[in-house]
């Protein structure tokens, strides 16, 4: 029994190949064919390249969500310039009814006395005091000709002329 | 569960279904892009250029799948299209740059030469060298017959010439390439 035992692992003869014969070249050619078989006969791609390029294909077939963003994108825009019209009309027109008021205001606030301050006696005469009557009487033409000559000396009426 | 191991006709009828529309052609591109790049690329040569049509041939796919009849295998009418775009993407190439049909081969074999996507050995060289002298049509059926491994009646459909005629071209092209290996 250890006679058996002991002859399990012996060598046998000759190669592992057991004989068999290859030409010299065989594995180096057999090595080139399956590198060329790889590389798709010398044709090289970049790496990773068929993992993008079904991402490129999808993107290019379904471009929709694109095409709506830029149109939100345009609408937004004519909205905001229009606002800022708007508003900036607005602002304007309530800018100029503000100066108005203010000066209706001021006039109002004033004085009687601040106003004939204000106003230069000199240069109103009895001609400007009858004129101012005539308009809120409504008087005639020759009316206020005869109060002219009547009440208005040589010297103010050659002024006016 | 739609996905590139699909059957084709699995993949044609859920790409006819709006809702797995979308995951059908995923599937698809999945399956053919290698097919359909290579097989572009050795009509055109310089990988840019594949990339250009190889998108063109899917989107097309996308745009009549649902049109298509089913009077063919679906991978033939795919490389049908893949070759039609790349012939007119050569032909535009031939009338942008007003160059004579032969002269676009002697361009495509610069490209060859030069571009920095081959790197094959000096025989692989030659090989792609001499195909690129062989006139289209035997150029079309001799890389679909020993690089594609097509059967004739699938280069029938894809080509729309018989299959006697593709035999002889595929012969032709042969002997061609023989003695301009031979010569070279």
């Amino acid at each position: 029994m250890n006679n058996e035992n002991e002859n399990i692992n012996f060598e046998l003869p000759g190669d592992r190949e057991g004989g068999f014969m290859v030409e010299d070249t065989y594995f180096e050619k057999m090595h080139a064919d399956i590198i060329s078989k790889t590389s798709q006969n010398g044709f090289v791609v970049p790496d990773k390249y068929f993992e993008s390029l079904q991402l490129k294909i999808e993107k290019k077939v379904r471009p929709q969500k694109t095409i709506r963003l830029k149109k939100n994108y345009t609408q937004i825009a004519i909205g905001i310039a229009a606002s800022i019209l708007l508003i900036s009309g607005l602002f304007i027109y309530k800018s100029f009814n503000t100066k108005s008021q203010y000066a209706e205001v001021r006039i109002n606030e004033l004085s009687d006395e601040e106003i004939i301050n204000y106003v230069d006696v000199s240069d109103i005469n009895d001609i400007h005091i009858y004129e101012a009557s005539v308009k809120s009487e409504n008087k005639t033409p020759d009316q206020v000709e005869e109060y002219i000559i009547n009440n208005t000396d040589e010297q103010t009426i050659s002024d006016e002329l | 569960m739609i996905n590139a191991q699909s059957e084709d006709k699995e993949l044609i009828a859920a790409f006819r279904d709006e809702k797995t529309k979308t995951s059908a052609f995923s599937a698809l591109i999945q399956k053919y892009q290698k097919k359909i790049y290579w097989h572009v690329r050795r009509i055109v040569i310089d990988h840019d250029d594949a990339d250009d049509v190889v998108q063109n041939t899917f989107i097309k796919v996308w745009e009549n799948l649902n049109g298509f009849r089913e009077d063919s295998k679906l991978y033939t009418w795919l490389f049908r299209i893949a070759t039609n775009e790349a012939l007119m993407f050569l032909n535009k190439k031939r009338s942008k740059y007003h160059v004579p049909m032969d002269d676009i081969d002697f361009e495509l074999s610069e490209t060859l030469h030069a571009g920095s996507y081959f790197n094959g050995n000096e025989a692989e060289l030659k090989l792609q060298t001499a195909i690129l002298t062989l006139p289209e049509k035997q150029r079309l059926v001799f890389n679909m017959k020993y690089y594609d491994a097509l059967k004739y009646e699938e280069i029938e459909e894809i080509l729309g010439t018989s299959v006697g005629a593709l035999k002889a071209s595929y012969h032709h092209a042969v002997k061609k390439i023989e003695v301009f290996l031979k010569k070279s």
